[in-house]
């Protein structure tokens, strides 16, 4: 390899972005791609994650090809790389019109960074062009969802070892992903068919994020936990909890308080998301009261609060998710308000959308007797998800392993759940408990540590000085004016 | 107008002809051969597609408000028809504003357009390159872009305002109808507020929100048609649609006028008959020069719309009895027939007493 380039990544870094240093972790991650090798690197959320693909292409030429699980992230990610100023990059998802997307096929070599979703990955013809390509590294983002032990399991994310096996000359991978226990990890190298790759793996652990733990007797009690205390301190920050409906009622609670809040959940339309993401991001909204449809490529630097209302299905979601935090380094807290109750909550939602063993049966049976799919799910009553796991384990293994799949899965799901309670249960430093889910230990510990360590919120959250009273209607020709910042007159 | 308003004015339309599926295929806009006809018979145009990503329970709600208030009932067959208190509440009615068929749920695209544009310039006025865009569809984004290189060009902010300003103004809607719409708009600073806020600030149903907000784009689309000015023609372009046909029977016309069968263009298309059909009841509804003596006897014709005229009805399965010699697609295709021929404009109004005069509509 070009040992010139290798030894110059200082100066790549600062012809390409102006910044002089590399973050922590970025420059081995980046120095491994452009050695040509396979590469995993876990890296913590606000480390500087998409640095590492970005950056080896400018010295190696050709094309990025970065496969990524969620449309909502690809467009994000694509967003950014154009507000920086890279204008050779396009996304070939199912968002595109198919005029689009014939004119992204047309111009696939212009392409710096090509952004696609494991489902295009594997159609002929999308895959036979991009074969024809000059791949200098494909690029897994996210990929614990590839992992079947990951919270964020994407069956569809799996169709992408078929297309890497398809293969005949296969660009070195790179994985990326935030959280990873030890067994998504095999996952991540087995299912990318990777040769002995480096493992470039750093401590999930975020000083500057103080946590916390408060046990609650239940719903109500957390609800007047959350309104007395946010009465009292200032967020930004985000509750994440368990349904829509707890979004839109704490939500309402905060407002009736004069605190700027608002749910963010799946069911509501596209532009509503992005215009709360948007006052959120401006300051308009304080608090955001979400269902884990919202995080992932939301990039505001000063978030100072997470707080779970609910006991997440497992540690990695639960880093993740307090990850969110803190991540212009400032001091931040996370809280998890736990009560008995919600282990239950907690395994019936993780487990809802994995399909019974008596399920893949009945799929398996109709479909010996030629039924379509969609049509067996729809008898079945499964969820679009779960239709797609049991049609990827049946092709794969057929019926009978197919339904001991889904019994595996079902209690590793629970396994978690299990240490998460365990976790949320028991005595000592939070933190090192935390960090030990994933076989980590804390680098040292901050001062504002844990509520097990001794912890003082009024030294690290700021007091809430006024409440800010909601803005009314604005007539509709001072509005304009404002948003172009004219005068009347003009 | 309400979104229970508008829909008891359907129903005043098809009353006691229809179900009230009807009334929801309508409003989504959906393109099959029966909600094409209905429309059409039944004189729906400002409601086809008004609202493509409604909600069957929010429909459903709807229709058992107006139930319950006594305006509709429905008959023994399930069929849907206005009570006297319905007709004296649709009669009472303001004039319908919205114009769906000519746009078509393309009233969305100006809107994601212009909002973009908004941010856009409003961002780069205040020196900021870098936002997250209010819409995340890159072919909106493209779009905007593109007339950022032409008609944007060189423009300054005040040149929007001030177009947005006077077209507004010149389409003569209500000052709070436009803050509700302004309302929307997201610009440096200060973000648009969604419909649930928007709906604790006004105390107005988001449903009803959503329903104005359309009527909103299509007298402001519908007036700037008239009076044109720079940017905002350019954001509207392509949003009215060009052809009152849907692609597909597009293509089977023209197959058709190439001098291919309903068999043969089947067959080459893959297509099922009965979509043929639906085709070409479209076409028959929509081509002035329909050769309808193609498909059935002049005398046929003529008795089949005597019959219809007599029975005031359109009903397929009443004229399949009074028929049956004629095939349902020959009824359908004469049915769409009706009031095209003889010079007639197409759109006069077969409306039964009590039915509100529908005003503002054109392909
Ligand atoms: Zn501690």
């Amino acid at each position: 390899m070009d040992t010139t380039i290798t030894e110059n990544l200082g100066s790549l870094l600062k012809r390409v972005t102006g910044f002089d240093e590399f973050r922590r972790g970025q420059e081995e991650v980046i120095r491994s791609v452009i050695q040509g090798r396979d590469t995993i690197a876990v890296l913590p959320t606000g480390a500087g994650k998409s640095l590492c693909y970005q950056l080896p292409v400018h010295a190696l030429g050709g094309t990025v090809l970065i496969v990524s699980p969620l449309l909502s992230l690809m467009e994000d990610q694509v967003a950014q790389l154009k507000m920086k100023g890279e204008k050779r990059v396009a996304a070939l998802n199912s968002f595109l019109a198919p005029k689009e997307r014939a004119e992204v096929l047309a111009n696939l070599g212009r392409y710096r960074f090509l952004f696609t979703s494991p489902e295009m990955l594997v159609q002929p013809h999308i895959s036979k062009r991009l074969k024809q390509l000059r791949i200098a590294y494909i690029v897994a983002d996210e990929a614990h969802c590839i992992s079947q032990w990951g919270f964020d399991f994407r069956p569809d994310y799996l169709r992408m070892r078929e297309w890497l096996a398809a293969l005949e000359d296969r660009p070195p991978v790179l994985a990326l992903t935030a959280t990873a226990s030890e067994k998504a990890i095999r996952d991540i190298a087995d299912y990318l068919l990777m040769r002995q790759p480096e493992l470039f793996i750093h401590t999930p652990d975020r000083p500057n994020i103080a946590m916390e733990l408060v046990r609650l007797a239940g719903r109500e009690e957390k609800t007047e936990w959350i309104l007395k205390n946010l009465l009292r301190w200032q967020g930004p920050g985000i509750i994440y909890v368990q349904s829509r409906k707890r979004a839109e009622e704490l939500a309402g609670h905060l407002r009736n308080r004069e605190i700027h809040a608002a749910a963010f959940h799946a069911g509501m339309e596209g532009e509503d998301r992005i215009l709360v993401q948007q006052q959120f991001l401006n300051g308009e909204l304080e608090w955001i009261c979400a269902t884990n449809a919202f995080g992932m490529g939301i990039n505001k630097p000063d978030i100072r609060w997470i707080i779970h209302d609910h006991l997440p299905s497992s540690a990695a979601q639960y880093i993740q998710e307090i990850g969110r935090a803190g991540r212009d380094g400032g001091q931040s807290l996370s809280t998890l308000l736990y009560s008995e109750g919600d282990a239950d909550t907690a395994a019936f939602i993780a487990t809802d959308d994995l399909p019974e063993p008596e399920t893949v049966h009945f799929i398996g049976k109709c479909l010996a007797e030629g039924m379509d799919i969609r049509e067996a799910g729809e008898l079945a009553g499964l969820s679009e998800t779960a239709l797609r796991v049991i049609s990827y384990w049946l092709d794969r293994l057929g019926t009978a392993q197919a339904a001991i799949q889904m019994d595996r899965l079902a209690k590793a799901k629970r396994e978690e759940i299990q240490s998460m309670v365990q976790f949320a249960e028991g005595a000592g430093c939070i933190r090192s408990r935390a960090l030990g889910l994933f076989g980590y230990s804390p680098t040292f510990r901050p001062a504002h540590c844990c509520s097990e360590c001794g912890l003082d919120p009024a030294q690290i959250l700021t007091v809430r000085t006024t409440a800010r009273n909601t803005a009314g209607l604005q007539g509709w020709r001072e509005r304009i004016n404002s948003l172009f910042g004219v005068s009347a007159e003009e | 107008m309400s979104f229970d308003d508008i829909l008891l004015n359907i129903i005043s339309r098809i009353d006691g002809e229809r179900y009230k599926h009807a009334a929801f295929h309508l409003m989504k806009g959906k393109r099959s051969g029966q909600t094409l006809q209905d429309t059409e018979y039944y004189r729906l145009h400002p409601f086809f597609g008004m609202l493509p990503s409604l909600h069957a329970n929010d429909f459903d709600l709807a229709y058992r408000r107006l139930l319950a208030a006594g305006l509709i009932a429905e008959k023994e067959d399930g069929t849907v028809f206005l009570s006297a208190s319905g007709k004296t509440r649709a009669a009472s009615q303001g004039p319908v504003r919205l114009n769906g068929w000519s746009y078509r749920g393309m009233e969305r695209l100006f809107f994601a357009r212009l909002a973009l544009a908004v941010q856009t310039v409003s961002h780069l006025s205040a020196g900021d390159k870098s936002f997250m865009p209010v819409t995340a569809d890159p072919v909106v984004q493209r779009d905007v872009k593109r007339l950022f290189s032409t008609v944007l060009k060189g423009k300054k902010p005040g040149d929007l305002a001030w177009e947005m300003r006077s077209s507004l103004e010149a389409a003569g809607m209500e000052d709070d109808r436009l803050s509700r719409f302004a309302a929307r708009l997201t610009g440096k600073g200060m973000s648009g507020m969604t419909w649930y806020q928007l709906s604790e600030v006004t105390g107005i149903s988001e449903m009803d929100l959503k329903v104005e907000w359309v009527e909103t784009l299509h007298i402001w689309l519908d007036s700037l048609a008239k009076r044109p000015t720079p940017i905002l023609a350019a954001l509207a372009k392509g949003v009215k649609a060009e052809s009152p046909l849907t692609g597909s029977a597009k293509k089977t016309a023209e197959m058709y006028r190439a001098g291919l069968g309903m068999d043969d263009i089947a067959k080459q298309r893959n297509l099922k008959m009965s979509t043929i059909e639906d085709h070409f009841v479209e076409i028959a509804i929509n081509d002035p020069a329909f050769p309808i003596r193609d498909f059935a006897a002049p005398e046929d014709v003529k008795a089949v719309r005597d019959q219809a005229a007599r029975l005031a009805t359109r009903k397929l399965s009443v004229l399949k009895k009074a028929f049956p010699g004629l095939a349902y697609f020959q009824l359908r295709l004469i049915l769409a027939r009706i009031g095209k021929e003889e010079g007639a404009d197409g759109y006069d109004d077969h409306g039964k007493p009590g039915k509100p005069a529908e005003k503002g509509h054109r392909i």
